[in-house]
């Protein structure tokens, strides 16, 4: 087991870790990992009345052709005869209420909360067992030496923050939704994107290395 | 047996969080030699990731794969100031946590900016853009 933590995994290793995690997500859930998704819905306040109203309706296939029974008839009732509407009635009923499918029913937002804080303690953990966590104020050496250690770096930190955050927002998706998932589905915008932020990636870390910023 | 969605998810999170702790993806000087191809360990890690999903998901059936992703300029402006964003923090929405449960504290300045930023990119897109930039929810 020690080859797991004593250094950096091998790329064959990281490549088929993330491969299983967003296929055994899509197998279980029928949803396509993407992180920057729960990013969003951990800062945008849930609507609860009508959320739950909606979660409860797709998981009770029976509430559901009911509700819908009753919009039909809202909208067609008043052209259908007392015998046409029991005969809807009785065709409904006979159909089998299927539940609505895992990955149709959007996740309350305590769902995202919990993904995101567990991707911070499985980071933890992972630096624990490899016996090398400890509390640091930067983001080690290597960023020191490029943006120093004073209040500035975390200006840029901050900055550079704000680009990821609103960059994944307005691309609909980061490195997992658009470069893992979205590539992998063979999607034309996901690669697109993926091309574009890791070249823009690739430009900028030249450009630092070459001192031009 | 029906494991609640928290607990799936918590074992997802918890599981991801830890790959990509042991992939060195946190690291920030590993993610700049990915990117200035010093090293392509995390490179092929990804791509080889990418190669596994697209084989993977060719053996689903494609009718369940759904949602196509949407092309809006949004996604290619987006994406630039994403990748700006990553290769200065060396972090992506999930890698932002994985450094601050390494102990980086500094990674709450980046936590920050991006919770102000995913926030505040539905006001400003109401009010000058207007791009459907929906998708990526799980």
């Amino acid at each position: 087991m020690s080859f797991l933590f004593d250094e950096y995994w091998p790329w064959w290793l990281g490549a088929s870790a993330l491969a299983s995690i967003s296929l055994a997500i899509f197998l279980i859930e029928r949803r396509h990992l993407g992180v920057s998704g729960s990013l969003s819905r951990l800062v945008t306040p849930e609507d609860e009345g009508s959320r739950a109203a909606r979660a409860a309706l797709a998981a009770d296939g029976t509430a559901l052709q009911e509700s819908m029974l009753k919009a039909t008839l809202a909208e067609f009732g008043d052209d259908l005869s007392p015998e046409e509407i029991s005969e809807l009635k009785r065709d409904m009923a006979a159909a089998p209420a299927a539940p609505a499918p895992r990955g149709a029913v959007e996740l309350p937002r305590s769902v995202h909360v919990v993904f995101l804080l567990m991707i911070l303690v499985g980071g933890a953990i992972g630096t624990v067992l490899a016996g090398n966590w400890e509390v640091s104020a930067t983001l080690g050496p290597a960023h020191e030496h490029f943006f120093g250690d004073s209040w500035s770096s975390y200006l840029i930190l901050l900055i550079g923050g704000l680009c990821v955050g609103l960059g994944t927002r307005m691309a609909g998706g980061c490195t997992s939704g658009h470069g893992l998932t979205g590539c992998g589905r063979m999607q034309l915008s996901s690669m697109l994107a993926t091309g574009v932020f890791f070249g823009c990636g690739v430009a900028v870390s030249l450009l630092l290395d070459w001192g031009l910023f | 047996m029906r494991v609640p969605a928290h607990l799936r998810f918590a074992l997802y999170g918890l599981v991801f969080g830890f790959c990509l702790s042991r992939m060195g993806f946190a690291d920030w000087w590993e993610v700049h030699k990915m990117f200035t191809f010093e090293d392509l360990r995390l490179f092929l890690s990804f791509c080889g990731g990418v190669a596994m999903i697209a084989v993977g998901y060719a053996v689903i059936d494609r009718r369940e794969l759904l949602a196509p992703r949407k092309l809006h300029p949004g996604t290619l402006a987006g994406s630039a100031l994403f990748g700006l964003g990553w290769a200065v923090t060396g972090a992506c929405p999930s890698i932002m946590w994985v450094q601050l449960g390494s102990g980086m504290l500094a990674a709450i300045a980046t936590l920050a900016g991006a919770l102000f930023g995913t926030w505040i990119y539905p006001k400003l897109h109401q009010r000058y853009f207007g791009w459907d930039s929906g998708g990526c929810d799980m």
